[in-house]
């Protein structure tokens, strides 16, 4: 039987293509050329929630957690234009201004500059590159190889962290330190082959955008906190100093400010949070609707 | 504040002696007020470090006198403000026994300001089958404060159940039932005029009730392995890294059943019986020969499931490879010296773990120390000293959990690769195994429905 409450995962993933749908029709309304960007949302919200409404209250479908991160992952990359159009402020002097109050009147991204040039900037870029293969794999391993009620748990604290993530990504659109304070830099980054890979994979997307949150601090600190919580602390002390080091490497390759690592981790912690009560009110609801 | 230093270093050695610790009903034990637990006594020191890690309140320890004399131990038993009795087997080597009134005094003053006791009855670590017969010192303690304070604070009696996968081994399981605890004072109230030896015998009842007792060695292995088979369920092991947590208290409460099925089979059917028992360890034996683990009998053999399982193994073990030997590499000379210290020291399975514990903690720190030093020495900088201090802890869990995981995951690829080379072999231990899996829940709805309809005695 199809339960009539939506899955966690599903609301939170539908939040945020719905958001951009409105914020886009706005920017439409007022005159903004985006037609084209606001069907390709409008339709992404309209495929999902058809998704949804079809996989209904299914506990662990691995096709609902396939749908979330497509939805994502697609915004990830479509967001990134679309923010600077549809909404007429940029974030990055506020976000400056905040990290400089963080720091006492520094900045903390200028306090690490000089490690770009020595031999650390290589280390920091390889950890910065093993983000997305940490990030897969996690994915991988969280839709195939966990108990349904957990996957659900994931699933749903991935979409969570993400919807938030994209509401910073909309609300306070920011190209980071390395826009933003281009002129203040002084000293070259010597990262290597894999920082040139980086660059290469930044400028394939538009560029740098989406400074706050980090989602690479985010994502992969929810990772490791989600194996913490479940059953395979080994995993996460493995990669807890990746994680740590992912955070350097976003200050000294200069695509983040501190606040943005800041919000990474309240956010991270907040998605498992709510997953975590999400996924047990529903395993409470459900076992009272067999129980009827 | 020394006791919350000890307390966070005994965890921390336990962490490392033990693969993993459970505990069951610490709801039973009351945050605040008078608390006297009252455990069975099988693995020496660990015992009471088991109950005192597991709980946030501050415990008050008992211990015999004859410890003092322990160099390592004086110090401590001072600071941790140890009560000491005088056992009467002891007095050989000093013990007191007129002064055990004075410990008494100091339970029952202990308990008067609201704290928790823990007492092992038994008087004696030992590696017997079952319990030995209790003393009636933690009854007397409890009837002296009951007594002298009829209306005060009531006193909550919480026995629990000390369990060990195998005590002396390394990485193995240990685990805590709090079982239900007793109102003293309601059954003072009931029992007004009970004395020591009757709240002895309910305390021994519901300690036995916690854990799993047998008549003779032999039992243990035979229980031991029919419970293992029962508790596959003729199902496949869950993935590795999902195996629920030990549930000690389901265990106990298996065997239970087990005994009392025995018992009821060997009344009027003793051959069968012992036929019934004979295949239990002869499967064992053959289970055993192969190197598999009965949890690993039904192992789904898919090709499928297998290449995950290769990929998720390799992944976690190439990714904390490097981690693994950093935290190897450092621990080893600490570790190397503890088990050497450990080896001499140990002259029966009852203190291995106990030794480990207590002469870990000092050579660990000792070792630690001095490689700090080393590293503040060789870079000039006490910065990178602090990194790498940091790193030792952190490094030696990760080499603890990668070892165990290890550990799991060649018994499971070689069990994969055995029945895969083997399938004859595997099918026939899986036909003995549902067979007797078979047989013994047909026994066990035979037992169920003459408990509940006894035959007519005519």
């Amino acid at each position: 039987m199809r339960s009539s409450t939506l899955h966690p995962a599903d609301a939170a993933t539908l939040l945020i293509p719905g958001v951009v749908s409105v914020t886009l029709a706005v920017a439409v309304a007022a005159g903004a050329p985006l037609g084209a960007s606001l069907a390709l949302h409008a339709g992404m919200l309209a495929a999902f929630a058809a998704l949804a409404w079809r996989i209904g209250a299914r506990e662990g479908a691995v096709t609902r957690g396939i749908a979330v991160m497509a939805v994502m992952f697609t915004l990830y990359t479509t967001l990134g234009h679309v923010a600077f159009a549809a909404v007429p402020w940029i974030a990055d002097p506020w976000l400056e201004a905040a990290d400089r109050a963080l720091l006492l009147g520094r900045s903390p991204v200028l306090a690490v500059e000089p490690l770009a040039p020595t031999g650390w900037a290589k280390p920091l870029s390889f950890a910065y590159a093993m983000f997305i293969p940490y990030l897969y794999v996690s994915i991988l391993l969280s839709l195939v190889g966990r108990p349904p009620a957990e996957r659900d748990e994931f699933v749903t604290g991935f979409a969570v962290l993400y919807a938030l993530s994209f509401l910073g990504y909309l609300f306070l659109p920011a190209r980071g330190p390395i826009v933003q304070m281009a002129g203040a830099f002084t000293l070259p980054i010597e990262g290597g082959a894999f920082h040139r890979i980086i660059v290469r994979s930044v400028e394939q997307v538009g560029g740098p955008h989406g400074a706050f949150p980090s989602l690479h601090v985010g994502a992969s600190l929810f990772a490791t906190l989600f194996d913490l919580r479940h059953r395979n602390p080994l995993r996460a002390l493995i990669y807890f100093p990746l994680v740590a080091a992912i955070a350097l490497a976003t200050l000294v390759l200069r695509y983040h400010y501190a606040v943005d690592l800041v919000a990474a981790l309240a956010l991270a912690l907040i998605a498992v949070h709510i997953a975590r009560i999400a996924i047990a009110r529903r395993g409470g609801a459900a076992h009272a609707v067999e129980a009827a | 504040m020394i006791y919350r230093v000890m307390r966070a270093l005994w965890r921390a050695a336990l962490f490392a002696f033990f693969r993993r610790v459970e505990v069951q009903g610490r709801a039973n034990v009351p945050a605040r007020g008078p608390t006297l637990i009252v455990a069975n006594h099988t693995n020496a020191f660990v015992d009471p470090l088991l109950v005192l890690t597991r709980l946030r309140r501050t415990v008050t320890l008992t211990a015999k006198s004859t410890l003092r004399k322990n160099p390592l131990l004086a110090p401590l038993i001072r600071a941790m403000h140890v009560i000491e009795f005088h056992r009467t087997q002891d007095v050989a080597e000093g013990a007191d026994p007129s002064q055990n009134d004075a410990a008494l005094t100091a339970c029952a003053a202990r308990l008067a300001e609201g704290g928790c006791i823990v007492v092992f009855p038994e008087g004696v670590s030992h590696s017997d089958p079952r319990m030995r017969p209790f003393r009636t010192g933690a009854a007397r303690i409890a009837l002296a404060y009951v007594d002298a304070h009829p209306s005060g604070p009531p006193l909550a009696l919480v026995p629990a159940g000390l369990h060990f996968e195998a005590k002396e081994r390394f990485r193995s399981a240990a685990g805590v039932v709090f079982g239900e605890r007793i109102d003293l004072h309601a059954w003072r109230r009931e029992n007004p005029r009970a004395d020591a030896r009757a709240l002895t015998e309910l305390i021994e009842r519901r300690i036995g009730g916690l854990t799993a007792n047998y008549e003779a060695e032999r039992d243990v292995e035979t229980f031991a392995r029919a419970a293992e088979l029962l508790e596959t369920a003729g199902a496949p092991p869950p993935p590795l890294g999902q195996e629920p947590a030990p549930d000690f208290a389901a265990q106990v409460a298996l065997v239970h059943r087990l005994q009392e099925g025995r018992e009821w089979l060997a009344r009027g059917r003793r051959g069968e019986l012992e036929a019934l028992e004979e295949r239990v360890r002869a499967f064992a034996r053959r289970v055993g020969r192969m190197g598999v683990a009965p949890a690993e009998l039904f192992l789904p053999m898919e090709a499928g499931r297998a290449a995950f399982f290769v990929f998720r193994e390799v992944e976690l073990l190439l990714a904390g490879a490097p981690l693994f030997a950093w935290g190897w590499i450092n621990a080893l000379p600490a570790y190397a010296v503890t088990r050497a210290l450990v080896r001499m020291t140990s002259k029966d399975r009852d203190h291995f773990a106990s030794n480990a514990v207590f002469l870990g903690i000092p050579v660990f720190l000792l070792f630690f120390a001095l490689q700090v030093g080393a590293v503040a020495a060789v870079t000039g900088s006490w910065g990178w000293a602090a990194v790498y201090a940091l790193s030792l802890p952190y490094a030696g869990a990760v080499a603890l959990l990668y070892r165990d995981r290890a550990g799991v995951a060649w018994r499971r690829l070689r069990t994969f690769v055995l029945f895969a080379r083997y399938p004859a072999h595997r099918r026939r231990l899986v036909a003995e195994a549902e067979s007797l899996l078979a047989d013994l829940h047909t026994l066990a709805e035979e037992f169920e429905r003459a408990a509940v309809h006894p035959p007519s005695p005519a």
